[in-house]
């Protein structure tokens, strides 16, 4: 199996536990943020969908520039999911480009000429486009909780989903 | 290289930004929840630091009994970094031990007789054991924002906290 295909299978996987997440997103409360300096729920979510295509892409490059993190925000929670399947789409299609040797090979991020990062390119996708991606995903699990949206289950149960119960109390519920 | 040592040198260095985290939590707001059902402060911080360990000695047997999660909340914050200290050492000590064979062999999650998840050793690992965790740490940075803590950087800057920016000017702030 080429090193590519693990990632692939965790992408497709992880992004069934993103959509969940993503469509709970209240179009009502796109502006609002916990705290001054948080990113708003509309920047945190598109970011959120933007991640593994950009990512993706960025580390398909031989180095990319320092970034600006602009963080945009959506004008409708009914874009989020269209945004996700296509940077999904966009992941995929970067990342079956690359062989066990492209995947082995550094990768850089630069600050004009000066290097802020060199690592191997399948430990930018595991890193960036991969754990940053939960990270990011378990901060708007907060928000959701806080505008008391129900929390779908992440890795286990929520305070308010178990799918883990037997199926008859589930049911019951 | 065996299947194991991509996880454990992951472990690590995941474990670095996990201590940076940790070591903010205030310890006069352990009780603080952002929401009535969301865990306490002292929670999420106790969960994120014995993770590793329990996780990583769960997927070593053959099979586990659905979790109770409890989640017990730490009594004083000063308690947070020997608890992941302790948590790591005994994650180091059940990977360790596990073989190409263990690593790939399949284990479940029962409740009861009832099997709830089956799946290979190395996928159990990814989702609970690293996964999740950083899952856990988004969400405790949140929680960090709101108490109005400085939020290291995680997996690139934060509000407070810019591993990209010039010397010069991370000197200057």
């Amino acid at each position: 199996m080429a090193l590519v295909d693990t990632l692939l299978q965790e992408l497709e996987q992880e992004a069934q536990t993103t959509r969940r997440v993503l469509e709970r997103v209240p179009d009502a409360h796109l502006g609002w943020r916990p705290h001054a300096k948080s990113m708003t729920l509309g920047q945190l979510a598109m970011h959120i969908a933007l991640v593994p295509g950009g990512v993706a892409e960025a580390a398909a490059q031989p180095s990319m520039q320092r970034p600006l993190f602009p963080q945009p925000s959506p004008s409708s929670a009914s874009e989020l999911l269209p945004m996700l399947e296509d940077s999904i789409k966009r992941a995929r299609k970067a990342l079956e480009g690359l062989d066990d040797r492209a995947l082995a090979a550094t990768w850089r991020i630069l600050d004009g000429e000066r290097e802020i990062l060199a690592m191997p390119r399948v430990a930018v996708l595991r890193s960036i486009m991969l754990n940053h991606w939960y990270h990011h995903r378990g901060q708007l699990s907060v928000y959701l909780r806080q505008l008391n949206v129900p929390v779908p289950s992440i890795y286990g149960p929520s305070a308010d989903e178990n799918p883990f119960a037997q199926p008859a109390a589930a049911a019951a519920r | 290289m065996a299947l194991i040592d991509g996880m454990l040198q992951e472990l690590e260095q995941e474990a670095q930004t996990t201590r940076r985290v940790l070591e903010r939590v205030p310890q006069a707001h352990l009780a603080w929840k952002p929401h009535e059902k969301s865990m306490s402060l002292g929670q999420l911080a106790l969960h994120i630091a014995t993770v590793p360990g329990n996780v990583a000695q769960m997927i070593a047997q053959p099979s586990m009994q659905r979790p109770a999660f409890a989640q017990p909340a730490a009594t004083k914050a000063s308690e947070l970094l020997p608890a992941l200290e302790n948590s790591l050492k005994q994650a180091r000590a059940a990977l360790g031990a596990m073989d190409d064979a263990a690593i790939t062999a399949t284990w479940k999650l029962l409740d009861g007789e009832r099997e709830i998840m089956a799946m290979p050793r190395i996928a159990a690992l990814r989702a609970i054991m690293l996964n999740h965790w950083y899952h856990h740490r988004g969400q405790m940075s949140v929680y960090l924002r709101q108490l109005n803590v400085p939020v290291p950087s995680i997996y690139g800057p934060s509000a407070d906290e810019n591993p990209f920016a010039q010397p010069a000017a991370a000197a200057a702030r």
